[in-house]
């Protein structure tokens, strides 16, 4: 959201992943972010889902996404690189920086260009 | 002093140098960090080549150890079957079975799924001593493994902490399923527990903040602000205790100060907003010196956030 002016991109959307390997509940926080971050962005914001189990399959990317539908959430297509494609760039050494890690070392770039380009070339 | 950054370099810099590796997995093991593709790497490594391994003496079961470890964690059966072999052909006798041994027999199981079998494991350990605090931690480990709801992983918690008031890694623990459960009160009791052992460590009180902001954050306007001012005196003495490259506290405290003024009083003077606008102030000098080492778009981003 503060990105915007400066290079006219957006946060369009917030991921979560449960801790447990099985638990394919709605993280419990995901929704009220999302829901704050279309209000700050005043556009809709998209939430995905990351299904542990799915990520196993070497040809599923085990992502989910949902557009809000009123009260709750209705499912979105998604296209995506399987999962095959994240451990060929994690064993190349490619970490993606989440704002998290950001925050541990602010020299670590969230908008995650590096990632971009491994992509572009792979 | 050296870093693990720079230990991994050089190591990555001379994969045949297996003295580079030692090094590596020797601060890994000392440091207590947990870096399952590296360690995997590097241990496989050394632990194949005869004389690399021949060369660590005694160390090597520490090795063995620990990328054993790893290969649970990236689910290398293979690694993982060489390391356990080695390692029980070594302690394992029938005569004194090794508490050391045991533990990693219940990991091997963990990591299978099989509860059943770690479970009988630690009963086994802690037959032999029932305050086998490692033991009683794994078979916590265990209830979280079997998907138990967080009141059941707190209650565990709970009685383990009730033998061991001292253990700092537990209260955490126990504070984080609190805070993932949105228990605020619970959380920030673990915490102030936590800052009582180290009233020095700027973590413990930049988590406080965070805890009173949240808390705060889902309360009205009006009862928000006293949770706010709570946050903004964590966020200040974390700030206090680490001011170089606190990009957390400064955050925290940029948006408490924030939160105070324009959710909790808006346009109405109180004898408090001298004080809230110096501490904002103050963070966003701190925020941007902090982001001097970002890249631009970042420090853009964060300079945004400071106007």
């Amino acid at each position: 959201a503060h990105d915007a002016p400066a290079s006219g991109r957006r946060i369009v959307g917030y991921y979560a992943a449960n801790e447990h390997i099985d638990d394919a509940s709605a993280a419990r926080t995901a929704g009220p972010v999302a829901d704050a971050l279309a209000k700050g962005g005043g556009a809709p914001a998209v939430l995905v889902q990351i299904s542990n189990r799915r990520l196993a399959d070497a040809g599923d990317h085990g992502l989910s996404a949902f557009a809000r539908a009123g009260d709750s959430w209705g499912p979105l297509d998604v296209a995506c690189a399987p999962s095959s494609k994240f451990l060929a760039a994690l064993d190349a050494g490619i970490e993606i920086v989440d704002f998290d890690a950001h925050l541990d070392d602010v020299a670590k770039d969230w908008r995650n260009p590096h990632v971009g380009d491994w992509l572009e070339a792979n | 002093m050296t870093s693990y950054a720079e230990l991994k370099t050089a190591a990555d810099a001379a994969p045949r140098d297996f003295s580079k590796a030692t090094a590596l997995l020797k601060f890994v093991r000392g440091h207590q960090l947990r870096k399952p593709a590296v360690v995997a790497r590097y241990g496989a490594a050394i632990l194949n080549d005869r004389r690399a391994a021949s060369r660590l003496g005694d160390e090597v079961w520490s090795v063995y150890e620990q990328t054993l470890l790893a290969a649970l964690d990236v689910d290398d059966g293979e690694l993982r079957d060489a390391c356990e072999a080695a390692i029980l052909e070594r302690f394992d006798s029938a005569s004194t079975p090794s508490q050391r041994v045991e533990r990693l027999k219940g990991l091997v199981a963990e990591a299978a799924g099989d509860w059943d079998a770690a479970m009988a494991r630690y009963a086994g350990l802690l037959e032999g001593n029932a305050a086998n605090a490692a033991a009683l931690k794994r078979e916590i480990c265990v209830l979280k493994g079997r998907g138990a709801k967080p009141d059941k992983v707190a209650e565990a918690l709970n009685g383990y902490l009730a033998k061991f008031q001292s253990d700092s890694g537990a209260w955490q623990a126990l504070a984080e399923v609190h805070a993932g459960a949105l228990r605020f009160p619970d959380a920030v009791f673990c915490y102030e527990e936590l800052a009582l052992f180290d009233p020095l460590a700027q973590h413990y009180q930049r988590r406080l903040g965070e805890l009173y902001y949240s808390w705060g954050a889902g309360l009205g306007a009006a009862k928000a602000e006293p949770k706010y001012r709570r946050a903004r005196k964590y966020f200040a003495r974390s700030l206090e205790l680490h001011k170089k490259d606190n990009a957390r506290a400064a955050t925290g405290l940029l948006l408490t100060c924030s939160a105070i003024k324009l959710q909790c009083r808006g346009a109405k003077p109180d004898g408090d907003d001298e004080l809230n606008a110096a501490l904002g102030q103050l963070a966003a000098s701190h925020l941007t010196a902090a982001y001097e080492r970002a890249a631009p778009p970042c420090r853009a981003a964060a300079a945004a956030l400071v106007a």
